[in-house]
């Protein structure tokens, strides 16, 4: 064999090999491709899902009522624990966990567990420093967001709550929830040796979120809860709410709930019959059709006015009562046979014109509509009983929205809960601008009523609403409350009172009410929380006195 | 002598680019560090704000202020600097 044969065939030799594999990785490269590349992304990386950042809840000043704090999970790993003794030092000394309870944990489980969740900032570096110092090993860090609120359980019951994993449960965390929150992150990231992960740096920050700006004014509403809280103990209520809205845009700017839940705000969404307070409203309609004036005066019929067979008792010493008499001493003959001579139709007209039976646009989860029968379905005895608020139901929103309306000179005007949101970068949408829904009343007609239930303030059943130095006006209310078998219980009452100030230049429209008093409570007890919500409010925005001492 | 002068030039350049590589580690570290301890002070400083919340919250404030027996005054003897004096009549 010539050396020029030996050559060729050492290099085949060589050459073979290589050959083989250059068709091997042909093959796997291009008919087996996608199997194999599926098969290195499961082991080789894994889905995490990110606990993600959650938007800003503020108040109208710009004052924060909840937000995430970037905070740690602090947990051990055992297998990899080099010195025990130091490494519960570290965290009894930074987080004030008891030896006991790392003991119990140690002993429990197998190999991993968490030690603290929500470390905050100042306790990880504590640790950090601790762990370090000690050169112990062993101690894994999980980053993760804790939902914050810095003035702790104020307007808890709009606000609402979120879950461990920061999703909106309740209240406007939950009705903002897609705005608050980023799209829950699946982040791709390497698997590493015992369980572990490696992060690829080049993955973005976490995005930034959208603040959620309420109409809510944070002061104002830690006084309204407080206030509240304090005469719902006072009177041992089974729940009470406050709900305060500026009297000339719609907005809200306080709504509070006894007892305070998370997201249970009984503004929006407890419905009952309003008794007396609904009289200003048939007051209302009834000056406005022209179908009474302010001066005529109505029989008291002795104080017992027979309808459809049934009996409407009154307490009146006065045979005749003017118009604004029957608002004063809350007579319920006098709004009755007033609501008897608007009729159902009209009577029904003006009830859904002043905004009740519907939802209000706050739309707040679990808010009713209340109760608005159509009209056709109302004998005689039901229109009458509708003149002093009963065969009704309403919600709060709903009664102040009307209040508000004969305060502002007529105008339903729309309800508002958020003032504004503002995205990454500044660019905002405002949602609270005044919107007048319709007129539903004239301007003299609600300035009419306005000063009746001026009157009510001064000489009538709302004297306990007065604030020295400024005009009120309101109305108080007292229903019995239905029970399960359908009737009335003489022993169980809601106890209201709506009115707005200061009268002649309104700012806020109020409404208390108290449900289930321990006492046969009137209205007057209401007004007398009305009175200083209402001082505060004044007080907040500086409104000037109209009236001398 | 020449093939010496292309080893010793590619030589060097590997030599280069193998050091730019460690630097380039060690920058990126240094960054990524740099990067964490930013993270962690923005949370910390986040923090504090809201312990200053906190502490500027209504219900702290109310109740220092009654510890030092300080009375809110009724809002009728609020002086709007802008002329009104207090418990004068506006309509």
């Amino acid at each position: 064999m010539q050396a020029r044969d030996r050559i060729k065939i050492c290099a085949f030799i060589c050459a073979a090999p290589a050959l083989i594999i250059a068709a091997r990785l042909f093959y796997l490269q291009t008919f087996r491709h996608m199997e194999l590349a599926d098969k290195t992304e499961s082991r080789v990386y894994t889905q995490t899902t990110e606990n993600t950042l959650r938007g800003r809840i503020l108040d109208r000043n710009g004052v924060v009522l909840a937000e995430s704090l970037p905070t740690y999970a602090v947990a051990v790993s055992k297998r990899n624990v080099n010195n025990r003794a130091a490494l519960f030092a570290a965290f009894t000394g930074a987080l004030g966990v008891s030896r006991q309870e790392l003991n119990k944990l140690w002993q429990d489980k197998r190999n991993f567990f968490y030690v603290k969740k929500n470390v905050t900032p100042p306790e990880y570096e504590d640790l950090e420093k601790r762990v370090r110092a000690g050169r112990v090993t062993g101690v894994e860090v999980e980053p993760q967001y804790t939902r914050i609120y810095p003035f702790d359980n104020v307007a808890q019951d709009v606000l609402g709550a979120t879950n461990s994993r920061n999703k909106g449960l309740s209240g406007i965390e939950l009705m903002y929830n897609k705005i608050l929150s980023q799209e829950q992150q699946s982040r791709r990231v390497k698997r590493a040796r015992g369980g572990g992960i490696i992060y690829d740096n080049s993955h973005p920050g976490p995005a930034q979120t959208p603040d959620v700006y309420l109409t809510i004014d944070a002061t104002g509403q830690y006084y309204t809860e407080s206030i509240l809280k304090k005469y719902a103990l006072q009177h041992k209520v089974k729940s009470a709410f406050a709900l305060v809205q500026e009297s000339n845009t719609g907005e809200i700017l306080a709504a509070a709930s006894y007892p305070a839940r998370d997201g249970r705000a009984l503004p929006f969404q407890f419905s009952y019959e309003p008794g007396s307070t609904f009289k200003s409203i048939v007051v209302a309609a009834a000056l406005d059709t022209g179908s009474i004036k302010v001066s005529d005066s109505i029989g008291m019929d002795d104080n017992k006015w027979a309808v459809d067979g049934i009996i409407i008792r009154d307490h009146q010493e006065k045979p005749k009562l003017s118009i604004g008499e029957i608002l004063e001493v809350s007579s319920n003959i006098g709004t009755a046979k007033i609501a008897h001579a608007l009729g159902a139709r009209t009577m029904y007209s003006y009830a859904k014109k002043f905004g009740f039976g519907v939802k209000s646009n706050v739309a707040f989860l679990g808010e009713p509509g209340g109760i608005l029968r159509d009209y056709p379905r109302w004998r005689p005895i039901d229109t009458a009983k509708a003149g002093y608020g009963y065969t009704i139901s309403v919600t709060g929103v709903q009664l102040v929205g009307a209040y508000s309306a004969i305060a502002n000179g007529g105008n339903l005007m729309q309800a508002h809960l958020i003032d504004k949101i503002v995205y990454p970068g500044g660019r905002e949408t405002k949602l609270a601008r005044p919107l007048k829904i319709r007129r539903v009343i004239e301007e003299n007609t609600a300035r009419q009523t306005a000063s009746l239930l001026e009157n009510v303030v001064e000489k009538g059943t709302g004297q306990n609403a007065r604030v020295k130095g400024y005009r009120m006006a309101g109305k108080t209310g007292t229903s019995e409350k239905m029970s399960q078998e359908g009737r009335y219980e003489r022993s169980l009452h809601i106890a209201s009172f709506c009115g707005f100030a200061p009268a002649g230049a309104p700012r806020f429209t109020i409404l208390v009410v108290l449900d289930e008093p321990e006492r046969a409570l009137f209205g007057a007890a209401a007004a007398a929380i009305f009175s200083e919500i209402a001082a505060k409010f004044l007080n907040i925005y500086s409104v000037p006195a109209n009236k001398e001492i | 002598m020449r093939a010496i002068y292309i080893i010793l030039i590619g030589g060097l350049f590997l030599l280069f680019i193998s050091m730019e590589r460690v630097q380039r580690q060690k920058t990126g570290h240094r960054v990524a560090a740099l990067m964490e301890d930013i993270e962690f002070k923005k949370a910390r400083n986040q923090y504090l704000r809201y312990r200053l919340g906190v502490y500027n919250s209504p219900d702290k404030i109310v109740n220092a202020a009654l510890e030092d027996k300080m009375i809110v005054t009724e809002p009728r003897n609020i002086v709007v600097l802008e002329g009104q004096s207090a418990g004068q009549r506006q309509d």
